[in-house]
This record gives C-alpha cells, sequence and structure tokens, in this order.
C-alpha cells in the first residue's frame, strides 16, 4: 500500500506490525535526513551518522512488538539513536586514547567553497557549545523535535530544555555573529 | 518574560518555515524591532543550511542490514556464561597487567571485552 504524508509515524508502524512493509520504509524514508544531520552534529562525522540512522532503524524494526498505542514514534526514534551515538562518543574516546594509530573524523563533503566554509564555521562554533546545550539544538533545529520530545529524549524537563535551548542559540548567535559568508572574510 | 526569551523556542520553526498564523505574525514583527534575534534566527539559518544536501538514500544499507540479520531477529553472537572461576582467572589478569604497570593495556582488554 502507497503511503501519504499526511499518515502519523505512529499509524505507520502499527500498520508496519501489521505486516505492512511499505509503512516501515516509509517511515525509515521520513526520518533518515533529519536524524542523519542530528547524529551527524553528535558526532562531527558524517560516515559514523550514516551508520548509526541504519542502526537505529535497525533496532526499532527488532523491538517493534515494544511499541505501544498511544505511545510516540519520535522520542522512541531519537532515545534510540542519542543512546548509540553517547556509546559510540566513549567508544571513539578510548580509541583516541588508546596508541591505536587511528584519527581524525572524515572531513565534511566537500561543495562549492561557500558551503564548506559554512560547514566548518557551524561544525565549530556547535562543537564550542557545552555537549547538552548542543544535543538541545541539534535536536530542535536538526532533529526538528518540539520542546516535550526533546524533554522526553535527554529525560529532562520542558523549562530545562528551554534553558538549554536558550544560551544554545545564544552562543550560536556570538560564535557566528561575524561570520558572512557572501562577504568572504 | 521578554518577547525575546519567549519567542526564542520559535526561531527553529521561524527558520525552517514551520510557523504559520498568528506565532509567524508575532515572530515575524518581533524580527523587525529586535536586531539581537535577527542575529539568533540567522545563525540558525546559518546552521540549517551547514546540514542541507549531500544526503544519500540509506534504505538500500538498511534494507541489507535486516536481510543479513537472522530470521527471529536473534542475536548471532554469543558468549559462554561467566563462571566465578572465568571471572577469577580476568582479574588475575587485570590485575598482573595493573602491576605490569601498562594501564592502557588494562584499557585495551576491558575495551575489547
Amino acid at each position: 500500500m502507497a503511503w501519504t504524508r499526511e499518515a502519523t509515524d505512529e499509524s505507520l508502524l502499527t500498520a508496519y506490525c501489521a505486516g505492512d512493509g511499505a509503512a516501515f520504509e516509509t517511515l525509515f524514508r521520513r526520518y533518515q535526513a533529519p536524524l542523519c544531520r542530528h547524529l551527524e552534529r553528535m558526532l562531527a562525522d558524517r560516515a559514523a551518522a550514516e551508520d548509526l540512522v541504519i542502526e537505529t532503524f535497525y533496532r526499532l524494526d527488532r523491538h517493534r512488538d515494544r511499541f505501544r498505542t498511544g505511545a510516540r514514534v519520535r522520542p522512541w526514534v531519537y532515545t534510540i539513536a542519542n543512546n548509540l551515538a553517547r556509546n559510540r562518543r566513549r567508544r571513539d574516546r578510548l580509541v583516541r586514547w588508546l596508541p591505536l594509530g587511528r584519527t581524525e573524523p572524515d572531513p565534511p563533503p566537500t561543495g562549492r567553497e561557500d558551503a564548506g566554509e559554512i560547514r566548518r564555521r557551524v561544525a565549530s562554533a556547535l562543537d564550542a557549545l557545552p555537549p547538552r546545550q548542543r544535543e538541545a539544538c541539534s535536536l530542535r533545529l536538526l532533529g526538528e523535535l518540539d520542546l516535550e520530545e526533546i524533554a522526553q529524549v535527554t529525560g529532562t524537563s520542558v523549562g530545562t530544555v528551554k534553558s538549554r535551548l536558550f544560551y544554545g542559540q545564544r552562543r550560536l548567535r556570538e560564535l557566528l555573529a561575524d561570520f558572512d559568508p557572501g562577504g568572504r572574510r | 518574560m521578554s518577547d525575546c526569551a519567549e519567542l526564542s523556542y520559535l526561531l527553529a520553526d521561524h527558520v525552517r518555515g514551520r510557523l504559520a498564523g498568528e506565532p509567524s505574525t508575532r515572530v515575524t514583527e518581533h524580527l523587525e524591532g529586535c536586531p539581537t534575534c535577527r542575529a539568533t534566527a540567522r545563525a540558525l539559518t546559518l546552521v540549517r543550511q551547514a546540514s542541507e544536501g549531500g544526503g544519500s538514500d540509506l534504505w538500500p544499507r538498511l534494507s541489507a542490514r535486516r536481510a543479513a540479520a537472522e530470521p527471529d531477529g536473534a542475536v548471532v553472537v554469543s558468549f559462554p556464561p561467566l563462571t566465578w572461576q572465568a571471572a577469577a582467572a580476568l582479574a588475575a589478569v587485570v590485575l598482573v597487567l595493573v602491576v605490569a604497570g601498562d594501564v592502557r593495556l588494562v584499557a585495551l582488554a576491558l575495551g575489547t571485552l
């Protein structure tokens, strides 16, 4: 069956649990771009982000029987992804610390010079944020979650999320204030 | 709460073009008179811009991953049960390595478990 854009995430997952494989593909295609953008910002590594997008939906598939009517899919997806990203960062920290000969993150994909410069400056600004502010800003802006969903994914209150977003956005403004991509500074 | 703080949570939706109706009007009007929030919105636009494009279709890779898994989704790799003898042997190895002074080797050993 062909699924329309209006179908909710929850109806897609319910249909998949009932045996409709196309619903799962529709759900995945709906999430892959924003989830990959969020994970790339969290890991500073495009290839690793793509791996975790796949792993997130592989796990969602394996544990789909845990989905309950009335629950929301998006916080669940991002909770799985955030846990995977956290584990990945721990592993990467250990690998960097050990004398195993690795590694710098892969360079971002190249494109026009302006696009490359914007990527570098933005990545640098996001890296300068405290991790929890970076996570909140990335979930909001790139993952496209609302405040309640971010609170659910990060295990905090909406008030805390608001605070992290407010200070994170303010810091981003300061860090990118003198950057003018069109001005070739 | 000031307008800046109150509206700051809507700026992400604004730069994504997802605001409509009264909230959209409020944000637009506020931005016209507030250079600070305009600068914030500009920074958020840059973040979005930096993340656009370059995405590949990951569905074939996910399909391959699922196809390679066991039909019942069971974990293929399994470990023997950890008996107290095995635990004691492991502890002895760690102790020897610590005494030998190569802490990094201990971390490596633990990291591979």
